[in-house]
């Protein structure tokens, strides 16, 4: 319990980090929303100047950021000057979507990536084994943003699938399910793009663990009781080799969310990633601020979902066996 | 083996060497517009005519007509090799006009089609791919420079350094990089010359990416200080700088090495990212994420299928330079053994 | 076996000096409180030029920090230690590294104390690179010392990886000459070489102590080895001087119940050798 307590506290200091860390970019920022309205002859100087005051950017940085810790703690996190609304229920009308990528893309990642992985090392230096890992370290090595490209350039050029937005225009006198079905087929590409970057990395971890734990002299006596080759390498060898997998888990969220961002731009699919884009392209400080906060967020939260699911499958760390402080 | 190794070494020198002589080797000042030949497809290198065979190939000009180009065959237009054509300035600074090959006026040769505005694709791939790699050649030496010095302060002081700095590190790590570029990009000033664009999509990308080097120096430096041999070097009164640069620098350096050819093109995919949004290298000059942000119109990206070069010019580099690091990492491990 | 000196009854000043020594160290931390382990407390005793102490004890009883803090790879935390009529106990490393030519420490392990990237003329001028010597004066010097050591000067250019143990341990006492230092201190410098290198070794340091009349402090576990080096022996037990006088006296009478022990565990270890009759130590 107390390991969990001391994860939960870290994951505060962090976020509180991140939020410092963000105010200080602020302050390196020579520019600002208002810069871009100054050069409108139509907005006299008195305007923009009234408007800053209202937005509290003439105010020094500790009394912005007090301020934007107040807003915080009322679940506003600051105020979106192109909105003209608070930052946080614009980011979760948008962080939904993204979630519902990312979740999706994670799940699918380690559906594929678990049984291709042990796969992979229980028939090492074979043909599947071979072409596995050579797919994979090419997927790893390939941007993510080429990988976007190339498949959509192949889906929209066949018509293969519905791209951009999340529901077609018309979608008012749809059913529930035909909703439902729309959604699914516009979200396939995005998902097949966050997979195919993922679960490349996921599958190599994975295999070379697995090729490590395949070795241990357990595993050989397990072998050499007469274990079948299935029973053996999904009760016996996965489990162990998990671990270091598990942990790889907040690791490929940051992955996860990093493409989505880009993912979504390139779909057009309407999660944070335009929102956030758009809010950088027109210097909409705090919805940027509020973006990352997000971000921050969620993988923290992965990272401590990491931590609960390797608490329940390593012993080890439960008897604290590991805890080198 | 050895092979293996020549011929990665033949790659990434061939790479680098085109790029760095991008003006010589493309036929077409990159800048340079051509109202009337628009998304022009690939030039086609022809070695047959109505009469006979050539041995120097020739091309046709491309012709508008009513469903689109065509090749206008009455003249045939040779290729001529290490010929004079638009001046350029070799490695920025060499007044030249020498190219690898052209055609004669008023014929053009584009390898790899034009783009919109009727520019040679080719001869853009090459100088977006000088800003593009160059991008990220400087960046990882800024990360790999930045997590290095941290990493040996952390790693040699211990305590309370060691904890404050792995404590930021944390924070740099605790945030999915793409959504950390864009919130420091955000703050930066948005339209800027190119050369400070530059210089600053260098410094957002490098102060970004000098977490994980750092951590990872960290580790080595934390297992180096330990050793007899450090130990007895400061028995003999060396400082710590002198510890640092002799002992402990020597030891990080294979480590480096590897991560280097790790991040150069993670970085690079992040230069184009940002130019892909719009955020990083604007037109006119040429990077392969500003090319490649051309194909977010769905019409572009379905007709003009040569308009992807820049993404296999990525494709081409990041393998390099993916191998390099395989080579690298396997090569450090077996001499550690 | 005994040497030339009678022992602790020399007259004039000491070369080495130490007077109330002690040392704590942080053992982690608990909410904040650091958590103090007393390694070595108030411990007194002085070698003179020529002549070699002996640190003995069970593991654990402060012979390592003792060497340590005397070759100020520790600072300790009280206590005077007078080298050559300065005390060093107190001093910053800028103002130490002028004296750090004076005292030189050979380490257990002589593979680990060198970095295996080094030649052996890099690793015998290291310890004059640092004091800034020219690059024709620390040639000379490492020459002359790989002779005194009994290695042939042609091997200076090779790695260190490339010498055997024994070998190894030549170069590190090489190293430590390099200097001209007045006093060495030998932390465990022969326990990891078989009896024969040792044997070999502990000839080399007796013939080198006569030569320059270098002061040594020895740390050991070996008694006889110890036996065999040492004109004064000094027991340690849980980081204090517990017995203290000239060698043979002490192993002829041991007075501390620790000493006893340690003796007597020496003998059985002996006669259990001589049971093996010839099996390798």
């Amino acid at each position: 319990m107390s390991y969990l307590g001391r994860r939960l506290i870290r994951a505060a200091f962090l976020l509180v980090g991140v939020s410092i860390l963000c105010f200080l970019f602020t302050e390196m920022a020579p520019g600002s929303f208002f810069d871009e309205m100054r050069l409108n002859p139509q907005i006299s100087p008195e305007t923009i100047s009234s408007l800053r005051s209202r937005y509290g950017l003439d105010q020094s940085l500790v009394v912005r950021y007090g301020r934007w810790l107040r807003s915080a703690l009322h679940a506003d996190f600051g105020y979106s000057i192109a909105y003209n609304a608070p930052v946080a229920p614009l980011l979760w009308s948008r962080a939904k979507n993204t979630l519902l990528l990312a979740t999706t893309g994670m799940l699918l990642t380690w559906l594929v990536s678990i049984p291709l992985g042990v796969w992979a090392a229980a028939r090492s230096g074979r043909m599947l084994d071979k072409s596995v890992r050579v797919a994979s370290s090419l997927l790893v090595s390939i941007p993510e943003v080429v990988i976007a490209v190339a498949l959509l350039a192949i889906v929209v050029r066949w018509r293969v699938l519905p791209v951009g937005g999340m529901t077609s225009m018309d979608d008012e006198g749809l059913s529930q399910w035909a909703r439902l079905q729309e959604i699914a087929s516009r979200m396939l590409l995005p998902t097949i793009i966050l997979t195919l970057g993922e679960s490349a990395i996921i599958v190599r971890h994975l295999r070379a663990s697995v090729l490590e734990v395949l070795d241990t002299p357990f595993v050989q006596a397990a072998r050499g009781l007469g274990i079948g080759r299935m029973r053996l390498l999904f009760r016996h060898v996965l489990p162990v080799a998990a671990s270091p997998a598990i942990s790889l888990l907040g690791f490929s969220l940051a992955g996860l969310l990093s493409g989505s961002l880009l993912v979504e731009v390139i779909c057009g699919w309407p999660g944070l990633g335009p929102l956030i884009l758009d809010a950088t392209l027109s210097r909409d400080f705090y919805l940027v601020i509020g973006g990352i906060m997000l971000s921050a967020l969620f993988m923290v939260g992965g990272n401590l979902v990491a931590d609960i699911m390797l608490l329940a499958c390593d012993p080890r760390i439960r008897t604290g066996a590991l805890d080198a402080r | 083996m050895r092979a293996k190794t020549a011929s990665l070494i033949v790659a990434l020198v061939g790479l680098h060497l085109t790029l760095l002589l991008a003006g010589f080797v493309a036929p077409c000042d990159p800048g340079a517009q051509d109202r009337d030949l628009p998304y022009a497809p690939p030039t086609r290198l022809h070695f047959v005519d109505a009469s006979s065979w050539h041995l120097r190939p020739f091309v046709y000009r491309w012709s508008a007509g009513p469903d689109g180009y065509f090749e206008n065959k009455r003249q045939s237009f040779p290729v001529h090799f290490l010929t004079g054509g638009p001046a350029y300035k070799l490695l920025g600074i060499f007044e030249a006009k020498w190219h690898l090959f052209g055609v004669d006026e008023p014929a053009r040769i584009a390898l790899l089609g034009t783009d919109g505005f009727g520019r040679d694709e080719f001869s853009r791939v090459l100088s977006g791919g000088q800003i593009s790699v160059a991008a990220g050649i400087a960046a990882t030496l800024l990360a790999l420079l930045a997590g290095s010095i941290f990493g040996i302060v952390a790693g040699y002081y211990g305590r309370l350094t060691d904890e404050s700095l792995m404590g930021a590190t944390e924070l740099f790590l605790s945030l999915p990089w793409l959504y950390f570029l864009l919130g420091v990009r955000a703050f930066l000033p948005l339209h800027l010359s190119p050369a400070r664009t530059f210089l600053l999509l260098t410094c957002v990308i490098g102060l970004i990416g000098w977490a994980r080097p750092a951590r990872l120096v960290r580790g080595i430096v934390l297992s180096a200080r330990s050793r007899n041999y450090v130990l007895a070097a400061r028995s003999f009164g060396g400082s710590d700088v002198y510890l640092m640069w002799r002992h402990i620098l020597p030891e990080v350096l294979g480590l480096l090495l590897t991560q280097a050819a790790l991040l150069v093109p993670r970085y690079i995919a992040a230069e184009v990212t940002l130019s892909f949004f719009g955020l990083g290298v604007n037109e006119p000059v040429a990077s392969w994420g500003n090319m490649l942000s051309t194909l977010q119109q769905y019409s572009v990206l379905v007709s003009y299928a040569w308009l992807l070069a820049p993404a296999a010019a990525m494709v081409v580099t990041s393998v390099i330079y993916s191998i390099l690091a395989d080579t690298l990492h396997s090569r450090l491990e077996f001499r550690s053994t | 076996m005994a040497s030339n000196f009678p022992g602790s009854e020399r007259q004039g000043h000491p070369l080495l000096h130490v007077q109330k020594l002690s040392k704590h160290y942080v053992r982690g931390r608990e909410w904040g409180k650091s958590v103090a382990v007393t390694a070595v407390c108030d411990v007194d005793f002085e070698i003179h030029a020529g002549q070699t102490l002996a640190l003995v004890g069970a593991s654990g009883a402060g012979k390592s920090t003792v060497a340590r803090c005397v070759a100020r790879l520790e600072r300790p935390d009280s206590g005077e230690i007078w080298l050559d009529g300065t005390d060093i106990a107190r001093l910053n490393s800028r103002d130490l590294l002028p004296i750090r030519s004076n005292i030189q420490m050979i380490f257990q392990d002589a593979e680990t104390s060198m970095n295996p990237r080094f030649s052996a003329a890099e690793v015998i001028e290291e310890p004059l690179q640092i004091q800034g010597a020219s690059r024709s004066e620390r040639r000379d010097i490492a020459t002359a010392v790989m002779r005194e050591v009994g290695l042939p000067a042609e091997w200076l250019k090779r790695p260190v990886l490339e010498f055997s143990g024994g070998q190894q341990q030549r170069l590190a006492i090489a190293r430590a000459l390099s200097t001209r230092p007045k006093m060495l201190v030998l932390d465990e410098a022969l326990s990891s070489l078989d009896l024969s290198t040792q044997a070999q070794i502990a000839n080399l340091l007796l013939d080198l102590q006569s030569a320059h009349s270098m002061a040594y402090l020895l740390i050991s576990h070996d008694l006889t080895l110890v036996a065999r080096m040492a004109d004064v022996l000094s027991v340690m037990s849980d980081g204090r001087i517990v017995e203290m006088g000239a060698t043979q006296q002490v192993i002829a009478d041991p007075k501390h119940a620790q000493t006893q022990r340690l003796l007597a565990s020496a003998r059985a270890a002996e006669s259990k050798f001589d049971l093996a009759s010839g099996a390798s130590a």
